[in-house]
């Protein structure tokens, strides 16, 4: 049987339940836990949150200068036969 | 969905397959599709980890000129991207040790040992609404470089290019439990940045509550008045 898990144990553990890791156990200590902390819950869902927006933002797209050079060593390296 | 992403995923895998055997196979064109599929995921790994344009560039030419050399030797018992994610986090650590102002990984770990949440409040439901999707682009790209570099790279490599825990360890040179650690920890300075701008305000939930205790007064004064008192 698993003790009762503080706030900061929770938040620690919090990876767990998102990626599904650990014992089912532990994330159900996790899940009983933010259905009754309010701030636990509020972390748990906006990082949810967060990880969805940066998936969907497609970060970091490379500059056509910095793409233009690339092939250009290419080029110079494996030049066409 | 899930299930779309991943058979997306096997197809793109299936295509990288197919243009490494032509590669192998003596097909020069091949290596460019190749890199054109993959230069955008190459930059993120390498801007991750060293955070700075110039020089994830040059890693990234690194790595796809490795990439080349070492095609050979890609076995196929992981995806294509999950090699050349490798190669290129590789090539990005090693220019980050020679750098002259180099700090030790450790060091920059203690120094931000106590992390802890700051913001509490729930978030706007519909921000790509709010702020449309060019700004939340800019915002997400500003948090992630905003990030000390050794928990940029974890998150990308996890959160973003979708590596598993193993093997972003293992593209990093890191013990599973020690990528878990700087990995909840980059999550939550992702979410505490990303809060600044997203959450519902405090004090807009005070307004709210205000001017809803307000209208029951009016609302009841009212009643009041009605009811002759």
């Amino acid at each position: 049987m698993m003790t009762t898990m503080n706030c900061s144990e929770v938040i620690a553990n919090m990876s767990c339940y998102i990626d599904g890791d650990g014992s089912g156990e532990l994330r159900k200590a996790l899940k009983t836990h933010v259905e009754h902390c309010q701030r636990c819950r509020v972390i748990f869902d906006t990082t949810g949150q967060m990880l969805g927006i940066v998936r969907d933002a497609q970060p970091f797209e490379v500059p056509l200068a910095v793409s233009a050079r690339l092939y250009n060593r290419l080029e110079k390296i494996f030049p066409e036969p | 969905m899930g299930n779309f992403e991943r058979s997306g995923e096997a197809l793109q895998n299936e295509d990288d397959l197919q243009l490494v055997d032509r590669v192998l196979a003596g097909d020069r064109r091949a290596f460019e599709s190749l890199v054109r599929q993959h230069e955008r995921r190459v930059f993120r790994v390498t801007l991750a980890v060293l955070g700075n344009v110039h020089d994830a560039e040059e890693a990234m030419q690194d790595t796809f000129l490795k990439a080349f050399r070492h095609l050979g030797q890609f076995r196929r018992d992981a995806k294509f991207t999950t090699w050349l994610t490798r190669i290129a986090a590789n090539a990005a650590i090693e220019k980050r040790q020679s750098r002259k102002n180099f700090v030790p990984l450790s060091e920059a770990e203690r120094a931000d040992e106590q992390f802890l949440p700051k913001h509490y409040a729930p978030w706007k439901s519909n921000p790509e609404q709010v702020y449309g999707k060019q700004e939340l682009h800019r915002l997400v790209e500003e948090a992630i470089q905003a990030l000390p570099e050794i928990y940029r790279e974890v998150f990308v490599l996890r959160d973003v290019e979708g590596l598993s825990a193993e093997e972003a360890a293992e593209a990093l040179g890191l013990k599973v439990p020690a990528l878990k650690s700087r990995l909840l920890r980059g999550r939550l300075m992702m979410r505490e940045r990303l809060a600044e701008v997203l959450e519902v305000r405090p004090s807009l939930q005070k307004r709210m509550l205000q001017s809803a205790m307000e209208a029951g007064t009016a609302v009841a004064q009212r009643l009041m008045r009605a009811v002759g008192r």
